[in-house]
Parts: structure tokens; sequence; C-alpha cells
């Protein structure tokens, strides 16, 4: 780090900067510092292996191996969100990558060949490499990539997609065909490590994975109270320790302490001191925009809180206890098939209906991501469908959640105050 | 006999199963010249443009197709088939996961989901597909991809303009097969008799994002190229391999999907690279084209390792981006002449 910082002060400086600027608390933020701390001493420690893992990648199997996860994908949220990224996409196209792919994977490539530190997006070199499709092809191809060009093993995993239209029937014998490669993934990280895999240790992990996503969810179904305990800007924070530290004490410590706050909050306090739904209760599909944090600051400004996303929602994966070790993989494997995230239209559109109605929603955001092609395809149907049968206004908004040059100030401001003008007077008309 | 159109951003659907059950097989393609505009109503123009082409033929022609099947390639395949359940056309919609992956695990998948399908069809179209059917289908398809591979041969020794070579890999997905295998035999006669290769043109090897239209291959040949081996699934990977005649057809069509040569979107890579590298030691060519159609991931996401291997193995490589248009891109065949030049 030391290094990094006298050789490029500037970004340093800015990073900093813009990392302060986000809706962060020192708990997170140390939080954070642990996950990216461990990270990097797991890397230089020769007798402990590490995995590079994308979202969506069932982690437990490596953590009951002691293989550390590292994410490339957090390093470049990190980069994201400290508002860094632009010199390293756009040294990721330098060498050949198409200016229509993925950012993080580019902020990542970039922040690996200038040799940034991973608190600013470089993922340390890890010792396998491991991605699904469950998301994205881009998933599979980035970390295979990585992997052949630094000549580590790679596992790839194959979740099949649950279509619209699809039954029950269909769904089991996707849950079989995942459970089965698990127990490829087992076999692969047996020969790795060359240690035996435990079900006990796995379900010992497993469990607490379990506990802190079950804890997540608790405060997240706070959000539906008027007025809700914390917003987008906030929750896109919020959900990181749940995206990296899934069985890290230290996290499950800190959601268990936030959620007895939340809960004296608004399971004790008088009812006089919740009054004040806020003015606009918004929901926001797609991920977020990282390095615009003052977006989120100028909607609130204008009385637009972002009380829910199916993107902070899904990531915490695990949903429900589980006691058997079968069981368990076929939880484990049903919840990689079907995820908010990456519902398919059918289920998406029914989905979002009920989260409007829950969290008493005013207005809908869809972030036509031109980072993310798969979650942005069917938004125009789930706009039709939305407006259809809820009548709220709904705004497509075209950005990209890491390449700042795909995000034009001044028409954004512009649409965005269309956008509450147009709720106000879906509010008025309602009266 | 009606068309039982597929889409597919690959070389994975089992045409055989369709021509079993009584129908032709027709591979959706889109029409470059009538565009994607009638699919933008419903899909964002910075996703794939071919993928919107296929579903604009979808939405003007569905009405004559029997039915319509996705296989699973790319994110386009199976995100958009939820948008075309909801607005094309059809009686019949069915969706084929063709797993990412080729190992034992996935074979048992696939088998399984191709059982399934043919379960449907049976259902959908009171039908009863026997082993003898498909078995049939099997061989019909075998003899067409044989005559197509002694078609392709011929490109690295005749005077065979990428058009002509495009417009048979086009016909073999898209017209009926037994007039097919006809017309394929009449056109052997016809190539076999051609001149030599043209002293004025390069050979080369296409690889990326798969050409649709011909009037790309007519850039190249403007540009002085001659495509005489290609890794597209519209073209070599579609014959390269005949159907092993097993005693299940349908386990017979699990094997021969695993010994295709394998498109981008399948784990690992490596074996698209060996393909690639086995075909560049089998025909001399002077250059790589590693095209990316505008959106098209998979071929984006490999480009760079592609171009850095082959380069490694001493071959000249230029990487081209383009988009999905009939037009003669002037720019592109600039860049093409100068590579030629380069060779």
């Amino acid at each position: 780090m030391i290094g990094f910082i006298a050789k490029h002060p500037k970004v340093f400086y800015e990073g900093v900067k813009g990392f302060m600027h986000q809706a962060l608390t020192p708990r997170i933020f140390a939080l954070l510092n642990e996950y990216t701390l461990k990270s990097k001493i797991a890397t230089l420690l020769p007798w402990k292996k590490t995995g590079n893992v994308v979202a969506g990648f069932p982690v437990e199997f490596l953590l009951s191996l002691d293989i550390f996860p590292l994410w490339p994908e957090v390093f470049a949220i990190y980069a994201g969100a400290a508002g860094v990224t632009q010199p390293l996409i756009e040294h990721a196209e330098s060498i050949g990558y198409s200016r229509d792919l993925c950012s993080y994977m580019k902020t990542s490539i970039g922040a690996y060949e200038k040799k940034y530190p991973c608190d600013f997006g470089g993922p340390p070199k890890g010792d396998i490499y491991l991605s699904t499709n469950m998301i994205c092809d881009t998933h599979v191809k980035w970390i295979e990539n990585e992997a052949r060009r630094l000549a580590a093993p790679y596992f790839g995993l194959d979740v099949p997609s649950y279509v619209s239209g699809s039954d029950e029937a269909r769904l089991e014998r996707y849950i079989d065909y995942v459970v089965a490669q698990f127990y490829d993934l087992i076999k692969f990280l047996e020969e790795q490590t060359g240690k035996s895999f435990s079900e006990e240790k796995f379900m010992k992990t497993v469990n607490k994975s379990q506990e802190a996503c079950l804890l997540y969810h608790e405060i997240y179904n706070y959000r539906k109270r008027l007025p809700a305990p914390q917003y987008f800007e906030f929750q896109r924070l919020f959900m990181l320790p749940i995206g990296v530290m899934w069985n890290l004490d230290s996290a499950i410590k800190y959601y268990r302490k936030y959620l007895a706050k939340i809960k004296k909050r608004y399971d004790h306090a008088p009812p006089e001191e919740l009054t004040g739904r806020e003015k606009f209760r918004v929901m926001w599909e797609g991920i977020t925009i990282w390095y615009k944090v003052d977006m989120y600051y100028d909607l609130a400004e204008k009385g637009a809180k972002v009380v829910y996303e199916s993107y902070t929602e899904s990531v915490a994966f695990r949903k429900k206890r589980t006691s058997t070790f079968p069981e368990t993989l076929r939880q484990m494997a049903k919840e990689l098939i079907l995820t908010p995230y990456t519902f398919n239209l059918e289920n998406r559109i029914s989905f979002f209906e009920q989260k409007i109605d829950e969290y008493d929603i005013d207005g809908l955001i869809l972030h036509a991501n031109l980072s993310c092609r798969p979650s942005s395809t069917g938004l125009l149907d789930l706009k039709d469908a939305i407006q259809k049968n809820r009548g709220i206004p709904i705004l497509i908004l075209n950005a990209d959640m890491d390449d700042p040059r795909s995000y034009a100030e001044g028409p954004t401001q512009t649409r965005l105050d269309s956008f509450v003008e147009m709720m106000e007077e879906n509010q008025q008309s309602k009266k | 006999m009606q068309k039982f159109a597929y889409f597919d951003t690959g070389h994975e659907f089992p045409e055989e199963i369709i021509m079993a059950a009584g129908f032709t097989p027709y591979k959706i393609l889109g029409d470059v010249h009538v565009g994607t505009a009638a699919a933008n109503d419903f899909l964002f123009q910075y996703l794939c443009p071919f993928a919107r082409g296929c579903m604009a033929e979808a939405l003007s022609d569905s009405e004559q197709w029997a039915g319509i099947g996705f296989a699973h390639g790319c994110d386009a395949t199976n995100r958009q088939f939820d948008v075309w359940k909801a607005h094309v056309k059809h009686t019949f919609l069915h969706w084929l996961d063709v797993p990412m992956k080729i190992n034992k695990t996935a074979q048992t998948f696939y088998r399984q989901d191709l059982n399934q399908f043919i379960k449907a069809l049976n259902r959908h179209f009171d039908l009863s597909i026997s082993r003898e059917q498909l078995r049939a289908a099997i061989n019909r398809s075998n003899k067409i991809k044989t005559v197509m591979k002694q078609l392709a041969a011929l490109r690295a020794e005749k005077d065979i303009p990428n058009p002509d070579y495009f417009e048979m890999t086009r016909m073999a997905v898209q017209e009926p097969k037994e007039q097919l295998l006809l017309n394929l035999e009449v056109m052997l006669d016809d190539w076999q008799n051609r001149d030599p290769f043209p002293k004025d043109k390069t050979p080369i090897l296409l690889t990326g994002s798969d050409v649709t239209y011909k009037e790309w291959m007519e850039v190249l040949e403007v540009s002085g190229f001659r495509v005489v081996r290609d890794d597209l699934s519209l073209g070599e990977r579609y014959f390269n391999t005949t159907i092993q005649d097993f005693d299940d057809p349908v386990e017979a069509l699990v094997d021969y999907n695993c010994r295709i040569p394998q498109p981008a979107t399948k784990v690992p890579s490596d074996n698209r690279m060996q393909y690639l590298l086995q075909i560049l030691d089998e025909t001399k060519v002077e250059g790589v084209i590693l095209q990316t159609l505008k959106f098209c991931e998979p071929y984006a996401l490999d480009a760079p390792w592609v171009i850095e291997t082959l380069k490694h193995h001493g071959y000249k490589v230029i990487p081209l981006e383009r988009e999905f248009t009939p037009t003669l891109d002037h720019q592109t065949i600039t860049r093409l002449e100068t590579f030629k030049e380069l060779l």
C-alpha cells in the first residue's frame, strides 16, 4: 500500500476522498478493511489457499476446506466507490477489451495490470479460480481468462436458466444437475488442497452463512416500515459485508447488533417517534452507480428515497435454515437458480408487484446498465407490466455501474426531476 | 414439410430431433436488410443486434412456423426467451438448456434435457418419435455434413468466393434436408470443376462471432481475402463432426455435442483454441481475421486471449468489430487491404 501511495499519490488522495463521500459508517469501513486485510494476509501465507470467485458462487465449499475467497468484483466496487475506475477501464481497453464489455471486469483487469492494491480494485492472484454463469457469461469468461493468464486451475459451475413458463419438474431437474456439480466441485477442491472434504465442517460453515443472511434479511424487512431505517446510498455499502464475509464472526456480530438497534427503534419505540413517511418511496432495479453517490443524495433532497432494490436483497443468498447435508445442497442449488436478480421475466414482474405493495412504492427506477446486458433484458416489458398493473411512474435510466464515461450529468438530472414531478402528480391525482 | 424454427447463437440445437419429428429445421438468422426495428420495441439497442434481428424475423414470420426452439448458448438466448414468449406468436415454444460444459455431469443433464424435448414434441404434436426415425435423421444429417465437409475443403484449392461458401452454410440450416442433399451434391460437382485458387486472393482463417449475412463475406472478398478455414457455427462447426452410430440415438446426440468444435460460450475454452490451432496446422493460411459483432460479448471476451495466443504461435491476426449492416463498410475494407499488404 505504501508503495502504491508513493507511486500514485493523486489516485490515493482522490480515492480516499471519493470513499469518504460515500454513506459509510466507521463500523462498515472497519469491516471492509478487515476483509481487505485478511485478503492480503491470506495471499501472503504460503500454506493458505485462496480462491478468486464471482457473485453467487457458493463459497461455503471453499471455506470448509480453508480456502479464503477473494472477490475481484468487490474490489472493483471499491474502485468504483473511490471514483478511480476510468483510467483502469481505459487500460483494459488498451489491451484489447471492447468498450462494450463489463466495467467491473475491465476495472479489475486494469487494476491488476497496474498493480493496484485490492482496496483500489486490484485483485490479488488466487491459487484457484471459480465462477458461475448464474448471472452472466462475463463472470465465466472473466474468471476463466484470468485463471488461464495466471496459469491457475479453474472450475466453472453451470446453473441452468429457469426461463418463463418453467414448471416445478424442470426446477427439480435443474437442482439435480447443480447438486451433481457440487460433488464435482468438492472433488476439484480436494484435489487442489490435498484435504478431505468434511460434511460436518461444511454444515457448520453453511449454518454461519445462513445466520448472517437471515439476519440481513430480517434487517432488510424493516425497510418496509415508515420511514425506512436506511436508504440505497447506505444499503449498497451495508450489503458488502454480507457479500464477502458470510462466515466471519465479526460480520455476524455486526448484523446482530444492528438488528437489535433497529428492533429497539421500531418495535419498542413510542408510535409518535415513528411517523413521517418519506415523501416518495422509490424502488431501484439493477446495479447501483458506484461513482455517483451524489445522484442518490440529490434524489433524497427532492424527497425521493430509495427503499428497495432487488439487487441488494439478492446478495444474501441463503434464505432458509437447513439441517442435513443433502437438504442443504438442494437448497443451495435452488437459491442459485432462483434469485431475484436473475428471475425470469414472468417471475420478475410478479416479484416486483409484490415488493411494490409490501414497500409502499411510489416510483420505480430501472437502471439500463450498459455493463449488464442480462439484467437490462426484459426491462421494457417489466416497465409496461408495472405501469399497467400498479400505475406508478417508472424511469429508465441509462448509465453504467462502474464506468463514469457512460453517465451524463445534465440529461440524468433532467430525467430525475421529471420522474419526481411525475410521482408528485401521481400522488396528487390519488388524493 | 412445415418449418420448425430455432434460435441458436452457436451450433447447439439438435436439428435431428426436429427432422425425426417430420419438420424442416430452420435456423433463424434474422434479415439484415430488414433490420432490427421491430424488436427494438422490446430490446434495448445495446443488446446483440443479431439476436434482435432474429426476434424481428420471428415477430414477422412466426405464424408460418410449426414451433420454435431455443438452445442455450450466450446470455441473449436465456434472457430473450422470456421476451419472445411474451411477444412472438407461437403455439409451441421450447427452452433447451444445453449445458455450458461437456463433462460427464453435463452429459447426464443434457441427455435428460433432450428426452424432455422429445416428450414435449410428442405431446404437443401428437407424435411418437421413434429410435428408427431419429437414426434415419442422424443418417441424413451425417450425409449432409460429409458433403459439406468435401465442399468446404475445396475452398483452399478452387475459386470459391466467400459469399458462395456462406450460401452453402446458410442453405444447410434453413432448407429442407432432402432437397438440400441433392443441391449440395450438384454444388460439389460445380465446385470441383471450378478454376484453381485465384492468385490475387489471400487465404485466411475467419473466427469470432458468426457471420450471418453474405454481404460481410463480400467485404472480405472485395478486400482480397478468401476464407479457406473458419471457426464459426454457421460454418465448420456445423459439419466438422459426424454423429456416431449408437444404439440409443439420444446418447449419440449427447456424444456429438461434446465432440463438435466449441463456441466461445463453452467452458473450458481451451477446446476452442485447440481446434483453432489444429485447423491452422491443417491448412496453410496467411493470416487470421478475428471479427466480433457489436455487443457480442463471448467472442469479445475471448478476443485478447485468442489474438495473443495466435500471435504467439506465429500467426498474423487482425481484430475487427463490425456492425449488423449489409453496407459494404469501406473503413473496414481499407483496414483489411492494409492487413493484406502487411501479409
